[in-house]
């Protein structure tokens, strides 16, 4: 099992810096489904450097290198892509979290103290909507005829879905 | 296999416990209660992974992995991150602004709505309102009459993720 993790962790050492290089040289239109395309390229990188390098991998002590091949590789693309979910996590955080760019609109004035109106002044409360409605178009759950916007066969079954949930968990309204 | 079949069957069994407290008690600290539960999933994962047979005993040698102390931590990591996954749906579900504005479209008039229109029913300031008060309760930010400062946490905090949005070159975003 070694050699997979070993190897998914070599994947994920490279995608960080790709990542960072990609955005800074091309700055992608569709930031995330760049990152998608280039997880998938190096979970196809690892499948070929599992089928090159020998069950040690030059460094692996002799009884940990037992493990059948096809749990080993499938465990190294499992622990790839958690690792990618868990980045992803941290990702949206960085680029979307609402409460991070309140922070950092706070921090930005000279005595470091807004009232809600400051904030909303410095970032529109209609932009934050915006944006996010603009993200739910291209994933096509909406559609824009004029000012308004419309929902889309795929945007009712997703609403429903998360409607039942708050539901269930008694979680209120929300957002 | 030993390790991931035990972190699956963990899993399972957490959320089956979260799904029954988070839906017959009103929990308030929700991220807090959640991660309990998913740290008393570790005794669980413990207990299943010394019930289960050895991989050699029932799988063909292709998926079987000998029984050692990294297969018992890769079935950790992978109990782990499969809890994050989750509480990244379960959050959104909980507090993504798209999601409820996604919700109030899906129950307004068929021929739409625009922001105006949503604002009836979503109320953007309560939206803001609501997300400083969970920064004060968090120690990020505190309150200063009408206003809210920056805390020291909240100052590290609010450099940091300026600092990671010019490093991944993403705008001002949020």
């Amino acid at each position: 099992m070694l050699k997979g993790l070993l190897l998914a962790a070599g994947a994920f050492c490279a995608f960080v810096p790709l990542h960072v290089t990609v955005f800074h040289l091309v700055a992608p239109q569709r930031r995330f489904g760049a990152m998608v395309r280039l997880h998938a390229a190096l979970a196809l990188a690892l499948t070929a450097a599992y089928v090159a390098t020998p069950p040690d991998v030059w460094v692996l002590p002799a009884g940990w290198a037992g493990a059948g091949w096809l749990i080993d590789v499938a465990n190294g693309l499992l622990v790839h892509s958690l690792l990618f979910v868990g980045y992803s996590m941290f990702y949206f955080l960085v680029d979307r979290g609402f409460s991070a760019r309140i922070l950092i609109e706070i921090e930005r004035v000279p005595d470091r103290a807004l009232s809600p109106e400051g904030v909303a002044r410095m970032y529109s409360l209609d932009q934050v909507v915006e944006r996010r409605l603009d993200e739910m178009l291209d994933l096509g759950s909406l559609i824009k005829e004029g000012d308004r916007y419309r929902i889309t066969p795929r945007g009712r079954r997703e609403a429903r879905l998360f409607a039942s949930m708050k539901s269930f968990f008694r979680m209120g309204p929300g957002g | 296999m030993r390790g991931l079949l035990a972190a699956a069957l963990t899993f399972l069994v957490f959320l089956g416990i979260q799904l029954a407290v988070f839906h017959f008690v009103a929990v308030r600290r929700k991220l807090y209660v959640m991660l309990w539960l998913w740290l008393g999933g570790y005794l669980a994962y413990a207990t299943v992974f010394r019930l289960l047979p050895g991989d050699e005993a029932w799988l063909a040698p292709l998926l079987s992995a000998p029984t050692h102390a990294v297969i018992w931590v890769n079935g950790a990591v992978v109990y782990w991150f499969l809890f994050a996954g989750y509480y990244q749906l379960f959050n959104m579900a909980d507090n993504s602004v798209g999601v409820r504005s996604l919700i109030e479209l899906s129950r307004g008039p068929s021929r739409g709505m625009t922001l105006e229109d949503l604002k009836q029913h979503y109320s953007f300031d309560l939206m803001l309102g609501r997300r400083m008060e969970r920064l004060v309760t968090a120690g990020y930010l505190e309150r200063d009459g009408a206003r809210y400062r920056c805390t020291g946490k909240g100052l590290v905090a609010a450099r940091l993720l300026g600092r990671l949005k010019r490093l991944l070159n993403l705008g001002p975003g949020g």
